[in-house]
């Protein structure tokens, strides 16, 4: 409860200089460093995730492989990289990454404060979600090894202690509830800065489009995440207190009558996607935000419709929680509920339309600079048209009927989550690593990792689709031994397989870059991009404090004219805009 | 400067206040810039204040939202028919727990304990209890506040332990967690519930603790407004459990 | 750059459009509901296929129309008409496309009908076995205490119990074509899905409840069923067969195996 020595220190100078030293730092509060501890780890994350990704590939493929170190795998093996695959990639990455670590650097800085409303907790909300990843990953060395039951943890599969589902099951439960406390603690911060602690000027209509979408991001956070944490907790009483509220009665596991009875596996469907489904915005959200910036920077224009996006923005927030039951078309539930999420669901698909036409009505008459964050920012647009398009088709029910469980649904959810997700982070890393480091990443390599990972990207998740309309099912640990008439299909996943290895290789440019760039990147300067948002107003990297005086707003948060020279008006300057 | 409640409009407005009159929220200490709104930025003594009480607010939507889950899940249970093998028939098996009727006692000294809290609370915003502390005059909350907050506390811990002799009523009738359907509800929202009233208790003795050691009357007044609202709220949460498991079976 | 990158986006989109084309990806199709869905899907799929491709090019046309400032305009921040247009297409096409789907879903869905044979599906890991009520029309009642695969028993059938006695369990599903089948699913252990590809139709089978299938099958021979619910180690070799016979030849096939199963009830 203690306030941070900054609040007494305008410029926050000598809080910073206590925290020199590497422990120091490590126990930071300041919003920039658990920025960057947040980034670190999810790059650690990532760099499992795609580890496990690559794994699963090799499984399908070539189930009989000799892998180095793993030796032979089995269809068990590949489950439980499915699932960890999944469980890493959606929280360690997708919520991590843009959220919080993305989030924490730059939402203070772009609304003008100093710090985050509760620097303590947020220092508390990162160890508590590296505790989380060391206990996930823990789940790898326990016997019985990690979870075989998927992301979406399906009861009575998940809820009965077996084989496959034993230790790291339980491991799984815990770490995800502890992650959820930590994501509760982020978002509160991410709701309160924003509204309190703005700078002089900074009205809501005039804060950047990533600042709106961090925070209802984190109203998502906070409503989704606690929900989840309850079906947690019961599926942890399920597993080993004698509770029944997930398995139902007269079931034979193994050969063996389970003793529990009266519980509702659909129960757990619906606890889950409550929580589920607000995650999908939670992961997208912030890279909307970032796409919206950057686009308007390097198209020397305004964001097309500013008021429009953040009416969407949080019109996706609210839809979020009304859709829960597209993920439960063909679980047996009742078929008017069937109707209704159907129908929301095709609703939600406008806003998001909205905001596409609006990332168009950006770049259109503007004075493009191809720099590597506007490719990626492209890239971007370009994943959220793909993904998206199939999304009405899946919502609706007949259709689902079909295409539910299959590689269409794989290649819908990942062109949007984890693509364009991917390349907001993209985008966001190139944008603001000469903020947060002081130094360019190199463009020629920035390029050549666009244009290696945009085709590869496509050339995975494309073939996808067809392979989904071929009725491949999802989570297929091999083709050898499935049903005859996917055989045909063994040469689309080898040249998936074959893609995938080629774009995770490309990824190594970019760390390259990143590492190199740290030392000996050309020196950025305060505002490299000619950009107008708040954070660029200050050194790079910002002093302790952020700002050496607060600064005062003067005009909205995207004022280009591509036409004029200069042609953009900085936030922060006094001087009258350009009628 | 710490925040206060004035109980009497004062006559004349703060220096420092941009002649808005008396009855603006921030009495003295507030930015003067007269064409810009107040609560903005770190201004004025109640900021910090009001910060504490909305980023509490944000965890207790989530809260909340934990209790609705959990609720649901127990209408959905109570309601739903399974599937049954014998009869080959779909079976209802809800046997609803009988509520031990010491839970009233315990409802009426949370309530207690809430209200205790609340009259701690206020002392620590009458202006010259804070001018005395905050002057370093003399230390008027251990004689004012701090006796209505043990009282809470003991109240409250009055509440745990009633709800823990509940739990052992419950078992000397033979009904524990994995009983049936109904006691899973019944020992699932007690304890969460418990557990929350818990982190609470932590964070009051804290405040107890504060005061006796003398923090400065800033940080105390945070930490027990901020407890007070998360005790109503706790309160609110408990009439809302009760009502679930004594009416809604 | 802008040259590379608007080639490259031109061809991502016509390359995607290219390989939707290049052949019938779908599966042959086996029923007159299967039919209507391919029409209702082809139809949404013309459609968003069409924002697609014309969302790609714009995106493509507008890096390359507007690289390093050529045409600069000084533009419209926003424009409502736009927005609000944009808005209402969008609502219009999805909101038809849930109008169209939900009536080609109630037109062509097989009636549930007196007539309709009804079997009964249990998705156990990792298998699917069908039971059919035998001779006397009725199913017998099962205890999950006496279900053991290793004395052919797999459902637990109860033979104390005379309805039960005659039941014929099967681990192909055998049907005649052109009569309604009803499927009433469910499962011994975790959520399976039934899912048959050639039917354009799944349904999950879950424990604790049963779920209901209609089928109306026109085209004799078999067809493959998957499971698409992760459901363990196996889930990827669960499968079964569906053998589609005419009537006559099902009409033979069920006296025989009905008169199989009473005579081991004896």
């Amino acid at each position: 409860m203690k306030e941070p020595s900054s609040h007494h220190d305008p410029s926050g100078l000598t809080a910073a200089r206590g925290s020199d030293r590497v422990v120091g730092r490590l126990f930071s509060h300041d919003h920039k460093i658990i920025g960057i501890e947040y980034l670190a780890l999810s790059l650690i994350a990532v760099a499992a995730g795609m580890a496990l990704s690559l794994l699963m590939r090799i499984h399908i493929v070539w189930p009989l492989a000799k892998l180095p170190i793993l030796g032979q795998t089995l269809p068990e093996d590949y489950l439980a990289w499915v699932t960890m695959h999944g469980t890493i990639m959606v929280f360690f990455v997708l919520t991590t990454a843009p959220q919080s670590a993305l989030g924490n650097y730059l939402l203070p800085l772009q609304i003008g404060a100093r710090e985050m409303a509760f620097p303590w907790l947020n220092l508390a909300g990162f160890w508590t979600t590296a505790l989380s990843f060391l206990v996930m990953m823990a789940a790898f060395f326990v016997p019985g090894g990690a979870p075989i039951s998927g992301w979406s943890q399906y009861t009575p599969m998940s809820a009965i202690p077996a084989p496959g589902d034993a230790l790291g099951m339980d491991l799984w439960i815990v770490s995800i509830g502890i992650f959820c406390i930590a994501s509760v603690m982020g978002s509160i911060n991410f709701i309160v800065t924003p509204l309190r602690s703005r700078a002089r000027g900074m009205s809501l209509m005039r804060m950047p489009l990533t600042v709106w979408s961090w925070m209802v991001t984190a109203v998502l956070t906070a409503l989704s995440f606690s929900v989840l944490f309850g079906a947690a907790i019961m599926l942890l009483c399920d597993r080993h207190f004698g509770t029944n509220f997930f398995v139902p009665g007269g079931l034979v596991l193994s050969g063996k009558l389970i003793d529990h009875h009266g519980g509702s596996p659909l129960l757990w469907q619906h606890l889950f996607w409550f929580f589920g489904h607000p995650e999908v915005y939670i992961a997208i959200l912030p890279g909307m935000g970032t796409v919206s910036t950057i686009l308007s920077t390097f198209s020397r224009r305004p964001v097309f419709g500013y008021r429009a996006m953040v009416y969407a923005t949080v019109a996706i927030g609210f839809l979020g929680f009304l859709v829960w039951g597209h993920h439960m078309f063909v679980s047996g539930m009742n078929i008017y509920a069937v109707d209704a999420f159907s129908a929301v669901t095709l609703v939600i698909a406008v806003p998001s339309s909205v905001k596409t036409v609006n990332w168009l009505g950006t770049m259109w008459g503007g004075r493009l600079r191809l720099t590597t964050p506007m490719l990626f920012a492209i890239g971007f647009v370009s994943f959220f048209i793909s993904g998206g398009v199939t999304g009405p088709l899946l919502a609706e029910p007949e259709l689902n009927q079909y295409l539910h469980g299959t590689y269409f649904v794989v290649s819908h959810f990942h062109l949007i989550m984890a693509m364009a997700s991917g390349f907001g982070i993209f985008a966001a890393t190139y944008y603001w690593f000469p903020k947060m480091f002081g130094r360019m990443m190199n463009e020629t390599l920035g390029r050549i990792h666009f244009v290696i990972t945009f085709l590869g990207a496509y050339a995975i998740f494309l073939p996808m689709y067809v392979l989904g309309l071929a009725a491949h099912p999802r989570r297929y640990a091999q083709l050898f031994g499935s049903a005859d008439y996917l055989q045909p299909l063994l040469p689309i996943q080898k040249f998936i397989t074959i893609a995938a290895f080629i774009t995770a290789a490309a990824q190594l440019i970019f760390l390259w870059n990143f590492f190199w760039s740290l030392r000996h990147g050309k020196t950025a300067g305060e505002n490299p991009w000619q950009a107008t948002t708040l954070e660029w107003s200050t050194a790079s990297p910002p002093v302790p404090g952020n700002f050496l005086e607060l600064p005062v707003i003067y005009r909205g948060a995207y004022e280009f004219a591509p036409a004029n020279d200069p042609d953009f008006h900085p936030q922060w300057l006094a001087e009258e805009a350009e009628k | 400067m710490p925040a206060v409640k004035t109980p009497f409009p004062s006559r004349v407005s703060a220096p420092d206040s941009g002649g808005r009159g008396t009855d603006h929220k921030i009495p003295t200490g507030g930015g003067g810039d007269g064409d810009w709104k107040p609560h903005r930025g770190r201004r004025g003594p109640r900021e910090r204040l009001m910060r504490y009480r909305m980023g509490l607010g944000v965890m207790m939507v989530s809260s909340l939202m934990l209790f609705a889950s959990v609720a649901s899940a127990f209408f959905i249970r109570k309601d739903s028919f399974v599937f049954d093998q014998l009869t080959q028939g779909y079976i209802n098996d809800w046997h609803p727990v009988a509520i031990p009727s010491l839970l009233w006692w315990n409802t009426l000294m949370l309530v207690l304990s809430s209200i205790a809290l609340e009259f701690a609370r206020r002392q620590y915003f009458r202006e010259d209890v804070v001018m005395d502390e905050w002057l370093g005059l003399a230390r008027p909350t251990i004689r004012r506040a701090l006796p209505w907050e043990a009282i809470s506390l003991v109240l409250a811990s009055g509440f745990v332990i009633g709800q823990l002799v509940a739990w052992r009523e419950l078992y000397q009738q033979g009904i524990f967690f994995g009983s049936s359907a109904s006691s899973h509800f019944y020992f699932l929202l007690t304890a969460l519930h418990g557990v929350h009233l818990l982190g609470g208790m932590v964070v009051l003795l804290w405040a107890i603790l504060g005061t006796l050691v003398g923090r400065s009357i800033e940080s105390r007044q945070i930490t027990v407004d901020v407890t007070a609202w998360y005790w109503h709220a706790i309160t609110l949460v408990w009439f809302g459990v009760f009502a679930l498991l004594k009416y809604c079976q | 750059m802008a040259l590379l990158l608007a080639v490259l986006i031109l061809l991502i989109a016509l390359g995607t459009v290219a390989m939707f084309l290049l052949r019938h990806w779908m599966p042959a199709v086996a029923s007159g509901s299967a039919l209507a869905f391919d029409h209702q899907f082809h139809v949404s799929l013309w459609w968003m296929g069409g924002a697609f491709l014309l969302s790609q090019l714009l995106l493509a046309l507008i890096v390359w129309r507007f690289r390093n400032g050529k045409r600069l305009r000084r533009g419209a921040v926003a424009i409502p008409f736009l927005e609000l247009g944009a808005m209402v297409a969008a609502t219009a096409l999805y909101l038809w496309m849930g109008a169209t789907g939900g009536m080609f879903a109630s037109t062509s869905a097989p009636a549930e009908s007196a007539s309709a044979l009804h079997i009964e599906v249990t998705g156990v890991q990792f298998a699917w076995y069908f039971r059919y009520a035998g001779a006397d029309g009725k199913f017998g009642s099962i205890r999950p205490e006496l279900i053991d695969a290793s004395v052919g028993n797999p459902l637990g059938l109860d033979r104390r119990d005379p309805a039960a006695r005659d039941d014929v369990v099967s681990s192909q599903l055998v049907i005649p074509a052109n009569r309604p089948v009803e499927l009433t699913l469910h499962s011994q252990d975790v959520v399976h899905s039934f899912y048959i590809p050639q039917m354009r139709t799944q349904m999950n089978a879950v424990p604790g409840m049963t779920t209901h299938l209609l089928l109306n099958v026109s085209r004799i021979g078999t067809i493959e069923v998957d499971c698409t619910q992760l459901c363990g180690l196996g889930h990827y070799r669960m499968k079964a067969v569906v053998r589609v016979l005419s009537p006559q030849d099902f009409a033979a096939w069920k006296n025989t195996e009905f008169a199989h199963a009473a005579a081991k009830a004896e």
